[in-house]
């Protein structure tokens, strides 16, 4: 068995050890290979959420003010001087029915939709 | 210029940039695969092969791992594979069945050498080691890569990599002093 300062010597003399160098004119050799193939593809990145995702967000967006405005919350003519605890009772989306539930599942539905249709984010 | 913004100006259509990659890693892919091959003219083979194929898919490189590492793997594989192909590789398993002899009788007298005369004795060694085993000691030693990029680039865990680098060494050991034992026998 080796002792170990034999094997330190030993791995001091790997350190010492050239390597074994590419021959001449190696470079020149792989760019003449390189010029003729296909050129790599720059890599380019669409936004996260495209175009039909914006829209998508939006009209979901607009449809929650709609379902939330449609509720039967009346708008007092005069803000009356409430505490925050009566006034939270009032507010549009507070007693909404179905109509946010549905339009989140709606917003949900459209967005898994887009990301699906412009499949690989990523454009080779 | 960093390797990233090489990478860069390649992709951007500077082929001078990608000269200066091939430029900066030659050496060490060409030793990895003269290692693996043993043959001067397959090793240039392998090694140019894998930088064109670095280059076609240089765009796939995602920077997870440094670029050497990225091409080291692909040289490493692309040599494995050429030696498979020419029958100039015996798996790892029955290599590692074989008994390593344990022999430092003559351990020392590598000091009383010159360094050329070490430098000779060990790339002698060095030749009669498993390719992959040489490999090892190519990437730890000469390149400096830690265990971690080695395990990466070869496949292994970084455990086989440890026991494999000192298995190698040992191995090395063993066939240093078979070389220095004809050596003396040739000069008495």
């Amino acid at each position: 068995m080796s002792t170990p300062e034999q094997d330190k010597a030993l791995q001091d003399m790997l350190r010492e050890l050239d390597i074994t160098p590419a021959p001449d004119g190696f470079t020149d050799r792989v760019m003449e290979h390189v010029q003729m193939a296909p050129a790599p593809k720059p890599i380019q990145y669409k936004a996260p959420i495209g175009r039909w995702g914006w829209v998508a967000i939006a009209a979901a967006f607009i449809s929650l003010c709609v379902a939330g405005l449609g509720s039967n919350y009346e708008f007092p003519a005069v803000m009356p001087e409430v505490h925050i605890g009566e006034f939270l009772p009032t507010l549009p989306f507070a007693d909404v029915s179905p109509a946010i539930p549905l339009a989140l599942i709606a917003l949900s539905a459209i967005l898994v939709l887009e990301r699906m249709l412009s499949k690989n984010r990523l454009v080779r | 210029m960093d390797d990233s913004l090489l990478i860069k100006l390649t992709l951007d259509g500077n082929q001078q940039a990608y000269a200066a990659l091939v430029d900066r890693y030659k050496d060490l892919a060409y030793s990895i695969a003269v290692r693996i091959v043993k043959d001067a003219q397959d090793a240039e083979e392998v090694a140019q092969d894998a930088f064109v194929k670095a280059y076609k898919s240089l765009n796939t490189f995602r920077g997870a791992s440094k670029f050497s590492t990225w091409l080291y793997t692909i040289v490493y594989h692309a040599a494995l594979s050429k030696a498979r192909k020419l029958k100039r590789f015996t798996p790892l398993n029955q290599v590692e069945a074989a008994e390593i002899p344990d022999d430092s009788r003559h351990a020392d007298s590598m000091s009383d050498l010159t360094a050329e005369e070490r430098q000779r004795f060990l790339a002698q060694a060095m030749d009669r080691l498993h390719p992959i085993d040489a490999t090892l000691l190519n990437l730890f030693y000469f390149d400096e890569q830690p265990v971690q990029e080695i395990a990466n680039i070869t496949k292994m865990s970084v455990s086989n990599v440890k026991v494999r680098l000192h298995r190698a060494r040992k191995q090395l050991h063993t066939e240093l002093n078979r070389l220095l034992q004809s050596e003396i026998r040739s000069i008495l």
